[in-house]
């Protein structure tokens, strides 16, 4: 029989570097679980995309076990992946760092299309695009 | 410690780009809630990391969207002050006794157990903030290799310490004694507090130690619960250490990493005796051969 789930915890943090530091410690240890266990775990599982940031979802069971699932990086972090760079625009409006294609933009909008709650293709690309100008990319055809 | 709580309530179609705002602010990882058709994310801020700046900026930042063509909606941003006391042992209050092999048993300290059976070995444990709690599969499998691996005498290294749970385990299976290496003041005050309640401290010494760098044993066995990261380096020096016949158990090896391990002990002289798994994780049993 499947395991009742009492809590579902979503963080985004650095790969291979979880610490029981904030948001991991105060997270987990609310939903009751052993922040060290979880700790442990992540850091094994996502060694290999140390530098990146990552989206976990941990499913946390009646019993206080837990398991998770990761899910690729954030909009932002794939943006920067393609436009070749680190940081963002302190100064998105008057200062632009680099630009992305339309092209781009939807296949990071279909990707991660269900993790932007986004209701189609279109929602997601909008909100892609946005995240891209608010971060000082350029969008181009 | 405390830490400043920022949260931020904002529409779906805009969280994405906050996100990436707090990570700019030097927010080191977020909690991210579902409230009523909107976003609710958390990040956490040391003491001394002027905070408010910070929020200020955020704040201008959030105002401005609408010109990249993203609507924040009816947003709310909120502050709060939060200990860092209380998160860390929340958990505690889920922690029992656990049967981990035929003859270990493991009680948290403050519980009380009486042996239900003769030749029960019984962990007395308050491991707070440190690795080592014995429910994790990693533990288990490394306290199931050690108990078929100790006859009586040995000289045993524990790398990693963290609880002291293994150093501890090997004296109480017969082993002559046990050094317990870390690198974390949480691990060597937890070892540290574990020995005593234990009463082996005659038998158990923790130290502060970087893996095995710069120490010169000639040990029976090592034992090792660690990630594959902290193993790889591990494994020349565990065959320095070791007395030529020697055991070395390593756990905390996820399912990918398995086969990169063997290689480096099979490069490094040593002969696998036992693989065994648990869940996703993997625990070895390794012979150092001349």
């Amino acid at each position: 029989m499947a395991k009742k789930v009492a809590n579902v915890v979503k963080l985004q943090i650095p790969a291979g570097k979880a610490t029981p530091a904030p948001p991991v410690g105060p997270a987990l240890g609310q939903a009751g679980i052993n922040i060290m266990g979880f700790t442990k775990e992540f850091n094994a599982r996502t060694a290999k995309q140390a530098g990146m940031i990552i989206p976990v979802v941990i499913n946390v069971y009646a019993d206080h076990s837990f398991d998770f699932i990761t899910k690729t990086p954030p909009a932002a972090v794939l943006l920067k992946k393609a436009a070749g760079v680190e940081h963002g625009s302190g100064e998105p409006n008057s200062k632009k760092v680099a630009s992305v294609t339309k092209d781009q933009v939807k296949e990071i909008a279909q990707t991660k299309m269900k993790d932007l709650n986004a209701a189609d293709v279109e929602a997601a690309m909008r909100m892609v695009e946005g995240t891209a100008r608010s971060m000082g990319f350029a969008v181009k055809d | 410690m405390k830490w400043t709580k920022l949260s931020i309530l904002i529409s779906n179609e805009a969280a994405s780009a906050v996100s990436n705002m707090l990570e700019q602010i030097d927010a080191n990882g977020i909690q991210i809630q579902n409230i009523d058709h909107q976003i609710q994310m958390t990040a956490y801020f040391p003491p001394k990391s002027s905070v408010e700046s910070k929020i200020k900026s955020l704040k201008h930042q959030v105002k401005g969207l609408n010109q990249f063509g993203l609507n924040p909606g009816k947003y709310q941003i909120s502050t709060s002050i939060v200990d860092d006391q209380q998160w860390g042992i929340a958990w505690e209050k889920n922690y029992h006794v656990t049967k981990i092999t035929r003859f270990l048993t493991i009680v948290p300290s403050w519980q009380t157990y009486h042996v239900q059976m003769p030749g029960e070995i019984v962990l007395k444990l308050d491991p707070k903030r440190a690795f080592g709690t014995g429910i994790h599969p990693t533990t288990q499998l490394t306290l199931q290799l050690m108990e078929a691996s100790i006859h009586g005498e040995e000289h045993v290294l524990d790398v990693g310490t963290g609880s002291g749970i293994l150093s501890i385990a090997a004296v109480k299976l017969g082993a002559k004694e046990a050094k317990g290496f870390d690198v974390t003041d949480d691990s060597i005050t937890s070892a540290k507090r574990n020995v005593k309640l234990n009463h082996v401290s005659d038998k158990v010494i923790i130290s502060t130690n970087n893996l095995l760098d710069h120490i010169n044993e000639h040990a029976d066995l090592i034992v090792a619960n660690m990630l594959t990261k902290f193993i790889l380096p591990l494994i020349p020096q565990a065959n320095k250490n070791l007395k030529n016949d020697g055991l070395f158990i390593i756990s905390g090896i996820i399912n990918t990493d398995l086969t990169t391990i063997l290689d480096q002990l099979t490069e490094n002289h040593f002969q696998i005796i036992e693989v065994s798994s648990m869940k996703d994780w993997y625990g070895i049993i390794a012979k150092k051969i001349v």
